[in-house]
């Protein structure tokens, strides 16, 4: 009795113990690698992180700059934070090693970016949907009624965030002519013209 | 007797090991395919649904004007809603009916050039052509009234 009451507890705690190292070990990589640095130790990415600097997106509302992750990784950990991390994580390992990183087909990458972009990240800055993106102004009636069939309070429109707001931290050559991305683009080019002199 | 007894199940049990590793493995390679494409779906909008229901074929623009407001409006706007270039002359129809197959992003090369090709053949005469149309010409925003004659700057850079 007693030898069988040691033994299945013992068989718990090893469990448990194996359970926590993998848990952890498996934690710390991936907290590690949702870092804008992280990201940044790919040469291919450095592109982005220009386009950034000079996007919309560029900063938060407190002047503080805004990394990769808090578009690009779910918030909330959870099982879309792992999927996230691996889909995404095995995508750029694959086409850093076998792909070919300085010649990337954007527009191709455009819809998979999107795609795993969630709501909620846009979400936690932009609460109030009635409101412009700094949360001062009334937006035009027409975004209104967008809004609203987002809410599903007035017709029930499926698109995320970003299925209709696109380009807000990265604008490939294709996307530059587009009148409403002028002024991201003027930017951008400024800031090409800087780095030829 | 005894030889084959003795060989006869170890093959046998390690064959069934590794079958149940390799079922349990495509079990879990298609449990996550199926929640990576229902959670993050590639596709988000319904307009799938329209192939299901046959009740919901009908006036598009009326329901896209709660469903998708900004996009319906532009066109609405737009250089093709004032000429009533309908949704069904680029996006196709649900039932299948009519030259254009029925999608969300159409074909730019093969839908505008029903329409266009003489212009097209015209521009890539004097200029050559970017790979895709829409890279410089908007099609819902393509506007005549609010900015209308501040000229996207499309136009210009064109070379």
């Amino acid at each position: 009795m007693a030898q069988g009451g040691r033994k299945l507890p013992k068989k718990w705690l090893i469990l448990l113990a194996v359970l926590v190292v993998v848990i952890a070990g498996a934690a710390i990589p991936l907290a590690q690698s949702s870092t804008t640095e992280f990201c940044m130790s790919c040469h291919e990415m450095r592109r982005y992180q220009d386009e950034l600097k000079k996007s919309p997106h560029a900063v938060d509302k407190d002047k503080q700059p805004i990394g990769c992750q808090q578009c690009h990784v779910p918030n909330s950990i959870g099982l879309r934070y792992l999927t996230v991390k691996v889909v995404l994580g095995f995508k750029d390992i694959w086409v850093h090693q076998f792909g070919d990183p300085e010649n990337l087909d954007r527009r191709a990458m455009q819809p998979v970016a999107r795609r795993f972009v969630v709501d909620e990240n846009c979400l936690a800055c932009h609460q109030d949907l009635t409101k412009d993106a700094r949360g001062e102004k009334k937006i035009s009636p027409i975004g209104e009624l967008c809004h609203q069939a987002y809410l599903q309070e007035n017709g029930n429109t499926k698109r995320g965030c970003v299925g209709c707001h696109f380009n807000m931290a990265h604008l490939p050559e294709f996307d530059r002519r587009y009148f409403f991305n002028q002024e991201f683009a003027k930017r951008l080019s400024l800031q090409t013209a800087e780095r030829r002199r | 007797m005894t030889a084959t007894g003795d060989n006869g199940p170890k093959p046998k049990k390690w064959t069934k090991r590794i079958l149940w590793i390799l079922a349990v493995l495509v079990l879990a390679v298609g449990v996550a395919v199926l929640y990576i494409n229902l959670a993050f779906p590639k596709v988000r909008c319904q307009a799938v649904d329209h192939l299901k229901s046959p009740d919901q074929l009908g006036d598009c623009f009326q329901c896209h004007l709660k469903a998708t407001p900004k996009v319906a409006q532009d066109w609405y706007e737009s250089k093709h809603g004032v000429m009533l270039v309908k949704c069904f002359v680029c996006h196709g129809q649900p039932d299948g009916k009519g030259s254009v197959p029925y999608a969300v992003s159409p074909d730019v090369n093969t839908t505008c050039r029903k329409c266009h090709d003489p212009s097209i053949k015209k521009m890539e005469y004097k200029y050559g052509l970017k790979p895709v149309c829409t890279d410089c010409h908007p099609f819902h925003n393509n506007s005549l009234h609010h900015k209308a004659y501040v000229k996207p700057v499309a136009k210009k850079t064109v070379q």
